[in-house]
């Protein structure tokens, strides 16, 4: 019929359109990026010192991974503890500073500059500041807890409080997020607030009638990244703790570094990494079905 | 009077009205009780924002105090905050000590990150276009692989690409920092993507029935409702040029080549004591060009023409 | 079994590259491959006769360029045909070299760390110098210190040499001494002494210790206690590691007590983050490196050296860097002038005394580079170290094997775990680790 020949051929204009607007990445992954990812993953069947000729060995990477690597278990522990604490903890606050950076007051754009500062700070400064900030003696941390009558831990150097400490520091980074937030945040038309006023809601009706929704795309990338992100976290680690104490912040990436260039196995390392991609992969699914009850798009029709 | 000192006065003023609503006219209750909600609201805001502010820049404030400081005092114990005396010599020192030619190093690091920032936002909102706003078979499936690259860690990836590059002869050159940006980079393909699907369909439509193609509805309707998402992939994207170290550390190696991040790794000498009041200086130097772009930026991103009013 | 699923690293970068569908596309239009792309398989490269245009010879490092200035310049004046082109690798020194030898593209000469150059050497990345010193009339290797010279060797093969060292030695702060009336130690103090010497200037409740404590996360820190006690990390040809001897146990142990008590010494978490207590003059005492001396130039206090404390043997650390030519080096015969240069008298002597430390000739040391004008201290100690010292150790397997040991000491510093309790099963994970290699 006339209507279904007119959508069909919408529909190949579009494919056609579609792979040409896309067509830059496309290029550009076969010629950079597609060929060291194939090679890694053929790596991850072979023993290569880097120095010496690789060595075919078939599964032993994954087997030895599985059955006989208690540090793989341990830095998937840390990272999976990370993962579910920190990126929440991260995203709320981000939302929260956002939020407060998004109001109509003076001196906002210094603020907001403030705000982000810490994000851009290098994290050898980051690190030497917050060794002092969780001194178990001198820090401000203890010293804030001793106010209220807790003896604080040691910090750092206790292989119990090590990681929440390295997440709570992590929270001196959500700049790039917050920045993200405030441009969704800026995005939202205020006639929406208007009309959610006119029907008498109050802030918190218009935080979850409006805003919300209105901002779901951007949390949606932010939680996204901030998953992909999380799981690959070594940065803070390695300068602080080195994995340590006791392999206390042994951070799966930071466990990969290590087997790559200080054990020298870059064929074991190319079997984490290929395992963390299907974890991280799993998890990035599973957020893609789910957005669908909660992500909310101006520009529905292309969701199914 | 300003609406500050108008609340303020309401606010010292007003207990009574509060208690006694029904002495006072229904609207003109309703307005200063707006305005005392709106100055309580202000007051915990600037608190806060203070407050938060201190807490969030207490490691630069700590990175600017360390490279201010004589070498003596760097690790005085307790840690103090101010130095004595104030060495502003620390900030020409670290750039001058060791003879590098740093001069060289802010033009690469430069020609680097905008030339990385020009292509990576053109490529990548191109790409995002396709993704957002057409619909094509192997849409979902292709949009999962552009992420998939960014879960696979770069440690096992850079041997590899190492050898790329080197088989075709752009090791020791800018290219293999700037040209695979040249075609989208997944963080922004994805950022862009999540912005352009909250511009209204309608207006796609509208322009479709007047005979617009989809590179029209690109260029003329989608790119410059969605200047602030441009500007926040323009400074992301800057920023991560700057200050990223492994790729130049790999990829690069004559002095003449190096960039801002390299000069600032070779502050910690193994077998030598960094000079930590020189590494903050040098650090804080390399800071204050994003944090001076950001702050007379972020009105392109943040606070900018907004969709606001299309629909209405 | 091994054999037939090995492939070379020839065919196996063609792999890789193929792999990388792009590559070859790539390559097919890019205007300039680098000819020595994969690079010729280590044995077969023939020498190369010498070209009249300028040799360019790539020299990588980590430390600044700038301490090799000057010997650039005299090098280019003997050798008008020869190019030096420095290239300092400022951070992440392992994983650039490991990628650069992993793609066949190491530089034409490479200042590399203990473990490296054994490793270089098993792995046959580096070619053995021998040949070339043996005709090299002026070389006169009776000059070099010992402990530095015969390190790099395997089965007679030399495959490195190294020119400037760091030892660790003991530094005092003389007016804590002072100030708590207790005299200056002499050289022949052992651990007892330096306990006792301790106990006499700590006031902990102020923040006077005096030690400044344990280096937890530094593995080689702690071996020159284990061989002060007389133990040994490995054996000689490094089949086996000794960690589990009861010298090794009871060296560990009496620090960690010691540490645990937090008396002479902070505790791991006092000390967590406070910088070095020394240069702070919070801390009477340290042992470490000589590297520290530049930090201690300017200091407020007055401070001298000694050899450390010893207790069954005198030992401490060394560590230094060895300059290797890797096989994949085109002119090795201009790649070795340029080795040749830095090792020698006036090379050696050049970049030494620019890096304030002493060198492995004994003739460079006769003109004391290490030693700073206007400080008064005992630089006698300095170079005295590279005759007791041991280098930092280069075991096969080294990154794996040092995990290993280093989790275990950490435990013992951090007082989880009993020296005695932990140091047997480590030994023997250490011994596996080292024999899978």
């Amino acid at each position: 019929m006339e209507r279904k020949r007119f959508y069909t051929k919408r529909r190949l204009r579009q494919t056609i359109e579609g792979y040409l607007f896309i067509s830059p990445w496309i290029i550009g992954f076969v010629l950079f990026t597609a060929g060291p990812i194939v090679a890694s993953f053929v790596l991850s069947f072979f023993s290569w010192s880097l120095i010496r000729p690789p060595r075919l060995v078939w599964f032993d990477n994954y087997v030895v991974m599985f059955t006989r690597d208690p540090l793989f278990w341990q830095s998937l522990r840390v990272t999976m503890v990370y993962v579910v604490v920190a990126v929440p903890l991260q995203l709320l606050f981000a939302l929260f500073l956002a939020i407060l950076l998004n109001q109509k007051v003076r001196l906002i754009p210094f603020f907001r500059t403030l705000f982000y500062l810490p994000s851009q700070v290098s994290s050898v400064a980051m690190a030497v500041i917050f060794l002092w900030i969780y001194h178990p003696e001198l820090g401000l941390v203890n010293d804030l807890l001793r106010l209220i009558g807790v003896q604080g831990p040691a910090w750092l150097i206790s292989p119990q409080w090590a990681l929440p400490a390295l997440i709570g520091m992590s929270l001196w980074t959500v700049g790039g997020s917050m920045i993200i937030l405030l441009a969704g945040l800026q995005d939202i038309p205020q006639h929406l607030y208007e009309a959610a006023a006119l029907d008498g809601a109050g802030e918190l009706a218009k935080f979850r009638y409006v805003t919300l929704p209105m901002l779901s795309p951007v949390i949606f990338f932010i939680l996204v990244l901030g998953i992909i992100a999380g799981f690959q976290y070594f940065a803070q680690a390695y300068v602080m703790t080195r994995g340590g104490p006791l392999n206390a912040t042994l951070f799966y990436a930071l466990y990969l570094y290590l087997n790559a260039f200080n054990f020298l196995k870059m064929g074991y390392a190319a079997a984490l990494a290929w395992i963390l991609l299907l974890i991280i992969m799993a998890v990035t699914i599973l957020q893609l079905r789910l957005a669908r009850y909660w992500v909310y798009y101006e520009f529905e029709e292309t969701r199914r | 009077m300003s609406d500050k000192s108008n609340s303020y006065l309401k606010n010292m003023l007003g207990d009574g009205m509060a208690t006694h609503p029904r002495i006072e006219q229904g609207v003109q209750f309703l307005s200063s009780s707006k305005r005392r909600r709106e100055f309580l609201k202000r007051t915990v805001s600037y608190f806060l924002l203070s407050s938060l502010g201190l807490l969030m820049s207490l490691p630069f404030l700590w990175m600017l105090s360390t490279a201010l400081k004589p070498d003596a005092l760097v690790f005085s114990i307790p840690p103090e905050w101010f130095p004595r005396p104030w060495v502003w010599r620390n900030f020409i020192d670290s750039l001058t000590l060791l003879g590098h030619p740093v001069h060289l190093y802010v033009f690469n690091t430069v020609l680097i990150a905008v030339l990385g920032v020009l292509g990576v936002a053109l490529s990548s909102s191109l790409v995002a276009f396709g993704f957002a706003r057409l619909d094509f078979p192997g849409r979902n499936l292709l949009f999962l692989l552009v992420l998939s690259t960014m879960m696979l860690p770069r440690i096992v990836t850079i041997v590899p690409q190492f050898i790329l590059f080197q088989k075709i002869g752009w090791l020791d050159t800018f290219k293999p920092l700037i040209v695979p940006y040249w075609f989208g980079a997944p963080f922004h393909i994805f950022l862009l993507r999540q912005f352009f699907l909250s511009i209204p369909k309608e207006l796609d439509d509208a322009a479709r029935v007047d005979g617009a193609s989809s590179f029209q509805i690109y260029w003329r309707i989608v790119l410059p409702l969605s200047r602030p998402a441009l500007a926040t992939v323009a400074i992301f994207a800057f920023t991560y040029h700057w200050n990223d170290l492994l790729e130049p550390l790999i990829f690069l190696s004559s002095q003449h080549n190096w960039t801002l991040a390299l000069f600032l790794a070779s502050f910690q000498g193994y077998m030598q004591q960094p000079r930590w009041n020189l590494l903050m200086a040098a650090s804080t130097i390399l800071t204050l060009p994003v944090l001076v772009l950001f702050f007379f930026a972020q009105r392109l991103f943040i606070g900018g023409i907004t969709v606001t009013g299309i629909k209405g | 079994m091994a054999a037939d699923s090995k492939i070379s690293r020839r065919d196996f970068l063609r792999l890789a590259g193929m792999t990388a569908a792009s590559a070859t596309v790539l390559a097919a239009c890019a205007p300039v491959i680098q000819p020595s792309a994969v690079g010729p398989a280590p044995q077969e490269s023939p020498e190369v006769s010498l070209p009249k245009a300028p040799v360019e010879i790539v020299y990588a490092f980590h430390d600044p360029a700038d301490f090799r200035k000057e010997a650039v310049e005299l090098f280019s004046e003997r050798f008008p045909d020869i190019r030096i082109t420095l290239q300092q690798i400022p951070d992440e020194f392992p994983t650039k070299i490991f990628t650069m030898a992993a793609a066949g593209t190491l530089p034409d000469v490479v200042r590399v760390w203990e473990p490296m150059v054994l490793d270089f050497g098993r792995a046959n990345q580096v070619i053995d110098l021998q040949p070339f010193i043996d005709a090299q009339p002026d070389f006169n290797a009776e000059d070099f210190l010992e402990n530095f010279y015969d390190f790099p060797v395997i089965a007679g093969k030399r495959y490195g040499i190294a020119d400037g060292w760091n030892g660790h030695v003991a530094y005092y702060n003389k007016d804590l001494f002072d100030q708590a009336g207790v005299s200056y130690p002499s050289e022949e103090w052992d651990w007892d002494d330096y306990v006792a010497i301790a106990r006499q200037i700590s006031r902990p409740e102020e923040r006077i210790w005096g030690d400044i404590g344990l280096y937890i996360g530094w593995l080689h820190w702690s071996h020159k206690l284990v061989w002060q006690n007389g133990g040994r990390i490995y054996n000689d040809d490094y089949t086996e590691c000794l960690m589990g001897s009861p010298e090794a146990i009871e060296a560990l142990q009496y620090w960690a007590d010691l540490q645990q008590e937090a008396v002479i010494m902070p505790s791991p978490a006092q000390a967590e983050g406070l910088g070095n207590l020394f240069q702070a003059g919070r801390a009477a005492m340290q042992r470490v490196g000589t590297w520290e001396i530049g930090a201690l130039a300017e200091s407020e206090f007055a401070w001298d050296l000694l050899p450390e404390p010893k207790r069954k043997e005198r030992r401490t650390l060394l560590h230094t860097a060895f300059n290797v030519i890797p096989t994949t080096t085109r002119d090795k015969e201009s790649a070795w002038k340029w080795l040749n240069f830095i090792v020698g008298p006036e090379g050696q002597y050049l970049y030494v005394k620019k890096n304030a430390t002493p060198g492995t000739r004994r003739s460079v040391n006769e003109k004391m580079p290490w030693a700073r004008e206007g400080l008064d201290v005992r630089w006698e100690v300095v170079p005295q170290a590279g005759e007791y010292g041991i280098l930092v150790p280069a075991p096969p397997n080294v990154g794996e094997v040092e995990k290993i040991l280093g989790d275990a000491v950490q435990a013992i510093f951090l007082g989880r775990a009993k020296a005695a309790d932990i140091l047997p099963e480590a030994a023997a994970k250490a011994t596996e680790a080292l024999r899978q290699a």
